[in-house]
């Protein structure tokens, strides 16, 4: 067969996230350190207790971006969560199929003495938000850094940063924080889902009558038509209208540019998507700098990039 | 299915600078909007080639130095990021039958091999070497052999050693590279193993 077995590789975050640092942020961040082209030959099993603490839909979001990290698959034990995250849903087991199921996907989990081709440990409380700031999702920084210098980066990495600092016509030394945005796209498989819209809303809410800058397009796209409906029903939707953001038909829209949902010329967008590769949002010099669903509210509101607690007073 | 078997390929190379080359610029996702592969090969690095020519340079596909060349070469992790097949398919139908490279991102290397392209990796220095052959004579032939497990240039002295994961290798050289195929002649095989899976059984 044309598939070999990979490496696994455990990645353990431990710790508690700080608020309004997401598993967008812990994904980031492990690219960051790992590089785009580190999983290549692994699979990814996280792990931990940030982790066990998450919720199944975080770590969806995690596991969406093993392939931004090169490897091909990236997966978290199954446990409690995971079953109560699929127990009822449309096409999960019943009764005693259900039971079944459950002790098959327990079977699956990794034991406590499982043994890694390699383990990489991070702390969740080093994490802070974290954007992209270049043209592969490995070039980020925390939202309190500047635009590296290439001379300062390992070798390998000097080529692919004095590209991506021409793509993204940004200059070494500039802070990410205040970078300023044409667009804003709230969506994707990485961070279309309810709690995401959710988690947004809940802050948009607390800043009544705050609205989208005016010079910016905001648009939000649910991850699914199931997610659009229940948004809808749960005023979610509104909530968004209300601050000035286009509510739009559920799909992957500005995420790869395939239907009119493109950037224009070099538009800047401030994107909770997975790629931000050269041309990746539909025009060849467009712009994308990846963050989380709240970081790319705050970009909406302030038009600039910038650090989502600030603008929603999260302590 | 008997599919040719791939124990060599000879060609003429152009080189691909760069690192972490993704499937977004091997093939920008506005051309995907295509019924069969058929057509891609044109629009293949189409953004980077339009860029280098706005820019008033030329892009190695571009190159008439490079006219025709069979095998392409590149930097580390070629092929990030989306797993379109159309990536491949479009260097595939540029004219492409082998990629060399120093690393492939997993999903392109299986969407190339089951293509029955070669992708193979060969160090930096190496890549280099081969990248300056090609440079001072475009009419240099390269031949990767999968069995030698080597890269070699006619007429000239360098040979280099490449490495290509033992499954593919086999694929490949034994034509068994295509693996619906390979599931199709399975179709027994798949049907028992079908049982055994509970929630594909039941
Ligand atoms: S296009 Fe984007 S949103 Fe759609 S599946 Fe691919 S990565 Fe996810």
């Amino acid at each position: 067969m044309a598939i070999g077995k990979p490496k696994v590789r455990r990645i353990n975050v431990d710790g508690k996230l700080a608020p309004g640092v997401y598993a967008k942020d812990v994904i980031l961040h492990i690219i960051r350190h790992l590089g785009v082209n580190g999983g290549i030959g692994y699979a990814y099993e996280y792990g931990g207790s940030t982790f066990d603490n998450f919720t199944q839909e975080e770590r969806m979001t995690v596991c969406n971006m093993a392939i931004e990290g090169g490897a091909r698959v990236g997966y978290v034990n199954p446990d409690e969560t995971t079953f109560e995250y699929l127990r009822g849903r449309p096409y999960a087991p019943k009764g005693a199929d259900w039971d079944a199921a459950v002790a098959r996907w327990k079977a699956t989990a990794s034991d406590a003495d499982a043994v890694y081709d390699d383990i990489v440990n991070f702390k969740a409380e080093e994490i802070l938000p974290t954007v992209t700031w270049g043209i592969t999702p490995a070039q980020a920084v925390f939202i309190d850094e500047a635009i590296p210098d290439p001379k300062n980066l390992p070798e390998k990495d000097r080529a692919t940063a004095i590209e991506a600092i021409e793509h993204m016509k940004v200059t070494s030394g500039t802070p990410v924080d205040g970078l300023k945005i044409d667009v804003a796209f709230l969506g994707s498989c990485t961070n279309g889902r309810l709690s995401d819209l959710q988690e947004v809303a809940k802050h948009l809410k607390l800043q009544k009558g705050r609205k989208v800058a005016p010079h910016v397009k905001a648009i939000v796209v649910p991850g699914s038509q199931g997610v659009a409906a229940i948004a809808e029903k749960m005023g979610i939707a509104e909530i968004f209208r209300e601050a000035g953001f286009e509510w739009r038909g559920a799909g992957c829209s500005m995420c790869l540019g395939m239907n009119p949902d493109k950037l224009v010329g070099d538009q800047l967008c401030a994107s909770s998507s997975n790629r931000n590769f050269k041309g990746r949002q539909g025009s060849p010099t467009g712009r994308t700098m990846l963050m989380s669903p709240l970081m790319v509210a705050a970009a909406a509101l302030t038009g600039t990039v910038t650090d989502a607690r600030k603008v929603f007073g999260i302590q | 299915m008997a599919l040719e078997k791939i124990t060599q390929v000879t060609g003429r190379g152009v080189f691909i600078p760069g690192d972490d080359i993704d499937t977004d610029r091997i093939i920008p996702a506005r051309f995907m909007k295509c019924v069969t592969f058929d057509g891609l090969g044109e629009f293949a690095f189409a953004d980077a080639r339009l860029h280098d020519k706005e820019a008033g340079r030329i892009h190695p596909l571009d190159d008439p130095r490079f006219a025709g060349a069979t095998i392409l070469l590149s930097g580390s992790n070629f092929g990030c990021g989306s797993s379109r097949e159309h990536a491949p398919q479009s260097l595939y139908r540029f004219g492409h039958r082998a990629i060399i490279a120093e690393s492939f991102a997993e999903i392109f290397f299986g969407n190339s091999t089951t293509l029955g392209v070669p992708c193979v990796k060969l160090s930096q220095q190496d890549i280099a070497g081969l990248a300056a052959i090609i440079e001072s004579d475009p009419e240099a032939m390269i031949t990767i052999d999968l069995t030698e497990n080597k890269v070699t240039v006619a007429d000239v002295d360098f040979s280099a050693e490449i490495t290509i994961p033992g499954h593919a290798r086999e694929a490949l050289t034994t034509g068994r590279w295509d693996s619906i195929a390979d599931l199709v002649d399975g179709l027994d095989e798949v049907k028992k193993r079908v049982t055994a899976i509970p929630y594909l059984a039941s």
